[in-house]
């Protein structure tokens, strides 16, 4: 289509015409993906394992995990080389 | 004793990482240290805060694994803690600071915005989103003029990366491979019902929302569009995208 | 007059979590009342949807947990403006917060956590839970922490301290009964001391939880996860104090490995039974 203001114009107007009606057939043929959002966040209870390790560094200690160990082996191709590291 | 104000101080910075020397002067030794009575609440401090960024960031959490996203959530805790009480809300810097993260994969930070997007969209202000209908009669000379607002639950993530297609693999039940070869994505986010939902936009419908987000009227996005995709048949489009709840109804 | 003579209050409630959102839309729990925490529900979408249709089933409670009525550094406006917007939009039957501070320096800790019980700090309080009071122009109740230190500078103790808040800015007391056992066994002190120390005409809502026990170099130590069921001790604080404060009603809290509604409706009709049970005994002993 070009970009005659004309042709934009009479563009527009169908558009909205067919968004009075028709459109419900146009919306369904998307490919939609729901995404699970959790609520809830905020609470008033203490975690369950804030008492382990009062004496010591937690188990993980306060270095980096410095490598990914999880889906990203999935994600191929050239460019999964990270930016800067 | 020292004004409460200073106690705080002193309690939080032993909470974010910082010495907790000062307050533990302050706590009563009963049979555990002082120190060990502090490091409930640390601990406390940090797993808490840490869910929150994995319930927010569930796909980042897979992609990197529970360890490294653990490691790395607790450094956005210390560099980046909470402003507001509102936890759905905390997270806002987390996809910036994943882009300096050691080994992040490159795709990291765009997917972590492609998952704030959602959970921006679940939980945004209720506001009256735009009927169609109301459209339909307005007087040509004031269609190519109509300015457009989306919903304050609608976003779009635009990447270099197909972000959605790495989110769809890293779905519940799903564990596919994803090329990163098949190029970027720009995905179009929003609330429908209730769920925050999303679907890849092509590009010349990608330009059109960008245009009409940006404060610019429907003839000029539309033009905009058919420039950027030439074979883009704008009437069915733009109808989509009306019929979609993502514009604003003032 | 004897306690059984009295308007009953309500049936003892539950607290509203998202696990149990599809639950509650299903069918109307059969609980006397239901619990939100403000902070969960300050945006709009699914969470204000479920929370206006629960208003509609049932009496509702708005129990805050971020306003950090504790803190040096005062209220966040903002946040107190999004909390009295909540409660003005659902007119819930009480509001409540905590006897703790989260903010420092602007910095959110998600913690409840603890205040040396001194003038000052009963000052800063007071302050704050008046311009709470002032801003939603109701009387709110506070809530009792559960503590895993002590300052060495505390000189009142806490009953003592909240019944001063109570006296000093009209505020009624939510009494958590876990949070009484949990701070008690944690520093050695008197449970049953507590709960006789509070003045009864400030009590409007009592709450139960489960704990876990932890053990800390041969020291027991319980962390107030709300993930169990209530225990025996607590039971029998709960008894002591439907006696004491017979028109509180109760509040069954569960937020860790959160069980099907049906087990947190179960324990809410536990409450009951014993509340019940609880009353008889006083009518005996008083006849």
């Amino acid at each position: 289509m070009s970009t005659n203001p004309l042709k934009i114009a009479s563009a527009v107007a169908v558009a909205l015409g067919l968004s009075a009606g028709v459109v419900a057939a146009q919306d369904a043929k998307q490919e939609k993906c729901y995404g699970i959002v959790k609520a809830g966040k905020n609470d008033c209870q203490t975690a369950s394992s804030s008492c382990a390790g009062t004496s010591k560094k937690d188990a993980q200690g306060d270095a980096w995990i410095y490598v990914p160990a999880g889906t990203c082996a999935k994600i191929v191709g050239a460019s999964t080389a990270p930016k800067k590291g | 004793m020292p004004p409460l104000r200073e106690i705080q101080r002193d309690f939080s910075q032993a909470l974010l990482g910082g010495s907790d020397q000062a307050i533990a002067g302050r706590v009563l030794h009963d049979r555990l240290a002082p120190a060990q009575r502090i490091q409930i609440y640390r601990n406390h401090v940090r797993i808490t805060l840490g869910e929150a960024l994995a319930t927010t960031f569930p796909v980042v959490a897979r992609l990197v694994g529970g360890a490294y996203f653990a490691s790395a959530a607790r450094r956005f805790i210390e560099r980046e803690p909470p402003r507001s009480p509102v936890l759905a809300e905390y997270g806002a810097a987390f996809p910036d600071f994943l882009a300096g993260a050691p080994n992040a994969p490159a795709y990291l930070p765009d997917v972590a915005r492609l998952e704030w997007a959602l959970n921006l969209a679940y939980h945004a202000e209720d506001r009256p989103a735009l009927e169609p209908r109301q459209l339909a009669s307005l007087p040509p000379e004031a269609q190519a003029a109509l300015r457009l607002k989306p919903l304050p639950s609608t976003a779009i993530v635009s990447s270099a990366f197909p972000i959605l297609a790495i989110w769809q693999a890293n779905q519940p039940g799903r564990a596919d491979t994803v090329d990163l070869a098949q190029g970027g994505q720009t995905v179009l986010v929003w609330r429908e019902d209730g769920d925050a939902v999303c679907r890849a936009l092509g590009p010349g419908e990608a330009v059109l929302l960008q245009a009409l987000g940006a404060g610019r009227g429907l003839g000029e996005a539309a033009s905009a569009a058919v420039q950027a995709e030439p074979g883009l048949d704008l009437p069915p489009a733009i109808a989509a995208l009306l019929a979609t709840a993502v514009f604003s109804a003032s | 007059m004897t306690a059984s003579l009295r308007e009953p209050p309500l049936a003892a409630g539950i607290g509203l979590r998202a696990a149990h959102h599809g639950a509650v839309m299903a069918s109307r729990p059969s609980v006397g009342w239901m619990e939100i925490h403000a902070e969960n529900y300050l945006g709009g979408g699914a969470p204000r949807r479920v929370l206006a249709q629960v208003r509609r089933d049932l009496p509702v409670s708005v129990h805050g947990v971020g306003l950090s009525l504790g803190g040096a550094e005062g209220l966040d406006q903002a946040h107190l403006d999004r909390v009295a917007g909540l409660v003005a939009a659902i007119e819930p039957m009480l509001v409540s917060e905590h006897l703790a501070w989260s903010v420092a320096g602007g910095v959110y800790h998600n913690d409840l956590l603890p205040l040396p019980y001194t003038e000052e700090s009963l000052g800063v309080v007071a302050g704050n839970v008046s311009r709470l009071q002032d801003r939603l122009r109701r009387r709110v109740l506070i809530e009792n922490p559960s503590t895993y230190l002590r300052f060495d500078h505390s000189p009142i103790p806490e009953p003592a301290f909240l019944a001063a808040l109570a006296q000093r800015t009209g505020c009624g007391i939510l009494l958590d009964l876990n949070n009484i056992y949990v701070s008690a066994v944690n520093h050695g002190l008197d449970a049953v001391g507590y709960v006789d120390a509070i003045p009864a005409d400030a009590v409007g809502e009592l709450h139960l939880a489960g704990h876990h026990v932890a053990h800390e170099d041969g020291v027991t130590i319980l962390i107030d996860d709300h993930g169990s069921s209530v225990c025996d001790a607590v039971w029998e604080l709960h008894a002591r104090a439907v006696r004491r404060f017979p028109d509180a009603p109760t509040l069954i809290e569960w937020d860790t490995a959160i069980p099907p509604l049906d087990r947190l409706v179960a324990e809410a009709k536990a409450a009951d039974a014993r509340r019940a049970r609880a009353l008889e005994h006083d009518d005996a002993a008083a006849a």
